[in-house]
C-alpha cells in the first residue's frame, strides 16, 4: 500500500501494538504530526523532551511494552539525550523517533540540524539514519525488535523530513512463531555443575537485579530460594522481583543496603546472582566482594559475566530456561546454622522508626503500610529520598517500583510517574522526589494537570541537596557547599498554580491525614513533608570500601 | 589544504612554593589563571572534589536547578560580556544534561568552557555509576573535548581547552575529569599558555 513515510511510521507504531506516544513538535517532525492526528494512537504532549523521553521510560519500565517517544531534529534531539542514556543504563525497552533536516541540507549546519546519531552513539542500543525511504519501514521494525529483544535497550531512529513526505511502500508484516530459547546440552551440563555447588554451599546467597523483572523470571528465582531455603537479597533495580514480605527476603544490599543483607552476602561461600550486572554500588571494593566465595552469574548479555566480578560459573541465556533446569537440579533443603546467623543479623539491625518527628524513613514506612495490598506503584527521582524509598518501601510483585538506577537521573521522577500511570490505568502512582530533583522536571505538573492522572506525588523536603551534603559530611570535612537550597519555592503553591490540590506538612499526623485524603480521591496531588536537614541515610559505606565496611555516621 | 599541528610549551613561570596541590585545587588555580569570577554549574558525587576547593576559592559559583540551566547561562554570560563561560557539572545525567547547551554553543561559535566530572579511571568502561561516555557523546558538538586520565597533564589541558574555546572562530570545549584525578596530588606551575607554534604544512609549497 503506497503511502507518505509519516503515515508508514504510523502504520508500522500500530503494527507493533503501540498506543501510546510521549512527544513535543518541531519543524522537522511536521508530517509526523500531521499522520498521527489521523492515527488511533494518544500523544501526550510534554513540557520538554526531557519529560516525553523519561515518560516513554516509564511507560515501558510499568508496562514491560516498548515506549515510544518523538522529537524534532536538533534541540528536540538533544534534550532527549538524558533520557536516552537512562533508559540504556537500565536496560529499558525505549523507541525514539527524531526529526531530521532533509537529506539535501544534513552535513550543512542546517537550522536544527545535530548529528544525533552521533551524539546518541554511546547511549543507545543502536541507532538509525533513514536516507532513503524504501528502508524507513524495514529500519522501523528493526528498530522495535532490536528494543525489546535480548538484553533490552533503547533505539534512536532519525528521520529525515524529505522521507516523511516522499511515498512509501507499507507492506503488512507476516507475524512469524517467536522461536522459544532454550539451554544447549554443553550449558545443561554447567548448570548442573551450578546446582552441585549450590548443594555443597554452607552458606548460600541469592543476589536478584533487574534482569529478573526483565526476563519475567520472579517465579522461577521464588522456586529455586524456597526448595532450598536459600536467602535472597536484592539490587536496586531487582526491588519487588522477590516479595518483600516472603520470609527468605533479607533486602536491599549494595552501599546503603540493609546491614543482615550486606553482612549475607560478606559471609556467603557461594553467591549466586540472577540478572544482576555487580554495578560499584552493589559491590564497593571490587575484590574484597567475592574474595573467598564461588560466584554463579547468570544473566542474558554475556558481556556482563566476568565484566565487574569475576564469575567461577558463568550462565549466558534466558533466565527463566535456566533456573528451570538449576531449580531441578538442586536438592530441597536448608542451612540451619546459617540462618541462625541470618536472624541474629535481622534482630540486631531491625529499624526502629521515629514517631515523634517526620523523619523520611518513617514516611515510606506509612506509604508501604497505607498501600499494601492495593495496586499502587512507586516512582522515585535520585538522592537521599530515592535511598529511603528502597530502604523502607515494601515491593511485593515486579514493575512496581520505578527508579533511574544506573544512570541516576534527578527529574525522572515525575515524567517517569507521568509514563508509568498513562500504562497502567487501572493503578495509581506515587511520587517521590527530594526537593532538589523535583525542580529539575517539576513543571511537568502542566502534564499531570491537563491529563488529569491520579499520581501523588511526595516531596521529601529538606531544603537541601541532600545526597551531597552527606558525602560532603562523611567525605569533605562538613564543608558543605553548593547544597543548600534556600526556601524560595513554595512547592505547594506551585502544584496549586497548575491546579493540583497540596498540602505542605510538618508532623507525622499531618502527613499520615493528606496521604490518606489524597488516597481517597483519583485526582492528582502533592504532598510537601518537611523534614530536618541533618537527616543521613544509614547504613552508609563509603564509595570504593568493602561491603561490610560502614560509616559512623 | 595542510595540516595544524599546535606544540605547547612548558609554563615557564618559576614557583616558589614547592608543595604539591591536588589535581582540584589545580582547576581552581587555573580558573582564575583566566580570569574567571563566576562559574555556573550543578554539584554530584564525581564532581564532590572541585566543589570541596570551590569551597575557599574567590570564585562565584551560581547553583542552577539543572544543568541546562547552567550552561545556558554561561552561554548567556559569554555572549553577554565577550569572556569565556564555564559551567561545570557532575558526571553521568550531570554531563548529558549539558548537551543541548553545548550543541547551542556549538552551532553559535559561543566561547565556553564546560567541566564535567567522571568516575576514577579503575572504573571507566565498566558502566559504573553516573559513568557516561561524555567525550563520545560530545564529540559532534564541540569544537574540541578532552578526557584527563593523566593529572600532569591537568593545568596544561584546562590552559589550552580556554585558548581553543576563545581563539579562531570561537566555540565550546568539554573537560571531563575523572574523581581520582581531582584527588590526584600534583606539582603545579602557575603560567599562562604561551602562544601555541603552528605548525602549517602546505601541499603546494615547501616550507
Amino acid at each position: 500500500m503506497k503511502m507518505s513515510g509519516a503515515q508508514a511510521i504510523m502504520a508500522c507504531l500500530l503494527e507493533q501494538q503501540v498506543d501510546t506516544v510521549f512527544g513535543y513538535p518541531g519543524g522537522t517532525v511536521l508530517p509526523i504530526y500531521d499522520a498521527l492526528k489521523d492515527a488511533p494512537l494518544q500523544h501526550i504532549l510534554t513540557v520538554h523532551e526531557q519529560g516525553a523521553a523519561h515518560a516513554a521510560d516509564g511507560y515501558a519500565r510499568a508496562s514491560g511494552k516498548t515506549g515510544v517517544c518523538i522529537a524534532t531534529s536538533g534541540p528536540g534531539a538533544t534534550n532527549l539525550v538524558t533520557g536516552l542514556a537512562a533508559a540504556f543504563m537500565d536496560s529499558v525497552p525505549v523507541v525514539a523517533i527524531t526529526g531530521q533536516v532533509s537529506t539535501g541540507l544534513i552535513g550543512r549546519d542546517a537550522f536544527q540540524e545535530i548529528d544525533i546519531t552521533g551524539i546518541t552513539m554511546p547511549i543507545t542500543k543502536h541507532n538509525f539514519k533513514v536516507k532513503s525511504s524504501d528502508k524507513l519501514v524495514d529500519v522501523l521494525r528493526q528498530a522495535f525488535r532490536i528494543a525489546h529483544r535480548g538484553r533490552p535497550g533503547p533505539v534512536l531512529v532519525d528521520v529525515p523530513r524529505d522521507i516523511q513526505t516522499a511515498a512509501v511502500e507499507f507492506v503488512p508484516e507476516k507475524q512469524t512463531e517467536k522461536k522459544v530459547w532454550y539451554p544447549t546440552d554443553k550449558l545443561v551440563q554447567r548448570i548442573g555443575q551450578a546446582a552441585e555447588t549450590i548443594n555443597t554451599a554452607n552458606q548460600p546467597v541469592i543476589v536478584i537485579g533487574g534482569g529478573v523483572i526483565i526476563a519475567k523470571a520472579h517465579r522461577e528465582v521464588k522456586r529455586l530460594a524456597e526448595k532450598h531455603g536459600i536467602p535472597v537479597v536484592s539490587t536496586l533495580m531487582g526491588l519487588g522481583a522477590f516479595p518483600a514480605s516472603n520470609p527468605l527476603f533479607l533486602g536491599l544490599t549494595g552501599m546503603h543496603g540493609h546491614k543482615e543483607a550486606n553482612n549475607a552476602i560478606h559471609n556467603a561461600d557461594v553467591i549466586i546472582a540472577i540478572g544482576c550486572r555487580f554495578s560499584d554500588r552493589v559491590t564497593g571494593d571490587r575484590k574484597q566482594y567475592s574474595e573467598g566465595k564461588t560466584v554463579i552469574h547468570i544473566d542474558i548479555d554475556p558481556a556482563e559475566i566476568n565484566k565487574n566480578v569475576a564469575a567461577h560459573i558463568g550462565l549466558a541465556g534466558e533466565i527463566r530456561q535456566i533456573l528451570q533446569v538449576l531449580t531441578d537440579g538442586v536438592k530441597p533443603g536448608r542451612q540451619e546454622a546459617w540462618w541462625q546467623k541470618i536472624t541474629v543479623w535481622q534482630e540486631e539491625y531491625q529499624t526502629i522508626y521515629e514517631t515523634e518527628e517526620l523523619t523520611a524513613p518513617w514516611i515510606m514506612k506509612t506509604i508501604a503500610e497505607k498501600t499494601k495490598g492495593q495496586n499502587y506503584l512507586f516512582a522515585t527521582d535520585v538522592g537521599q529520598h530515592q535511598m529511603w524509598a528502597a530502604q523502607h518501601l515494601k515491593m511485593e510483585v515486579p514493575r512496581t517500583w520505578l527508579t533511574s538506577g544506573g544512570l541516576g537521573a534527578m527529574g525522572f521522577g515525575l515524567p517517569a510517574a507521568v509514563g508509568a500511570q498513562l500504562a497502567m490505568p487501572d493503578k495509581r502512582v506515587i511520587h517521590i522526589a527530594g526537593d532538589g530533583g523535583f525542580k529539575m522536571t517539576g513543571n511537568e505538573l502542566y502534564t499531570v494537570a491537563t491529563h488529569e492522572l491520579p499520581i501523588i506525588s511526595v516531596i521529601i523536603n529538606n531544603n537541601m541537596l541532600g545526597m551531597i551534603h552527606q558525602l560532603q559530611h562523611v567525605l569533605c570535612d562538613k564543608k558543605y557547599t553548593a547544597c543548600k537550597l534556600p526556601p524560595q519555592l513554595d512547592f505547594a503553591a506551585y502544584a496549586r498554580a497548575f491546579g493540583i490540590q497540596a498540602a505542605s506538612v510538618h508532623t507525622p499526623q499531618q502527613f499520615s491525614g493528606a496521604l490518606e485524603k489524597f488516597m481517597a480521591v483519583r485526582q492528582p496531588g502533592l504532598i510537601v513533608a518537611n523534614i530536618t536537614e541533618d537527616d543521613m541515610v544509614t547504613p552508609m559505606i563509603s564509595p570504593g570500601m568493602a561491603i561490610n565496611n560502614y560509616v559512623n555516621l | 589544504m595542510g595540516a595544524v599541528i599546535y606544540l605547547l610549551e612548558e609554563g615557564g613561570v618559576l614557583v616558589e612554593n614547592n608543595k604539591k596541590i591536588s589535581g582540584a585545587r589545580v582547576m581552581i588555580e587555573c580558573l582564575l589563571e583566566q580570569g574567571v569570577d563566576t562559574i555556573f554549574g550543578y554539584p554530584g558525587g564525581q564532581i564532590m572534589p572541585f566543589y570541596d576547593a570551590l569551597y575557599d576559592a574567590n570564585i562565584r559559583h551560581i547553583l542552577t536547578v539543572h544543568e541546562q540551566g547552567a550552561i545556558h547561562a554561561a552561554e548567556g554570560y559569554a555572549k553577554a560580556t565577550g569572556k569565556v563561560g564555564v559551567c561545570v557539572a557532575t558526571s553521568g545525567p550531570g554531563a548529558t544534561n549539558l548537551v543541548t547547551g553545548l550543541a547551542n554553543a556549538h552551532m553559535d561559535s559561543v566561547p565556553l568552557v564546560a567541566i564535567t566530572g567522571q568516575v576514577p579511571c579503575a572504573l571507566l568502561g565498566r558502566d559504573a555509576f553516573q559513568e557516561v561516555d561524555i567525550i563520545g557523546i560530545s564529540m559532534p558538538i564541540t569544537k574540541h573535548n578532552f578526557l584527563v586520565k593523566d593529572p600532569a597533564k591537568l593545568a596544561d589541558t584546562i590552559r589550552q581547552a580556554f585558548y581553543i574555546a576563545k581563539s579562531g572562530r570561537p566555540g565550546p570545549v568539554l573537560i571531563d575529569i575523572p574523581k581520582d584525578v581531582q584527588v590526584a596530588e600534583i606539582d603545579f606551575v602557575p603560567g599562562e599558555l604561551k602562544e601555541p607554534y603552528i605548525l602549517y604544512v602546505s601541499p603546494l609549497r615547501t616550507p
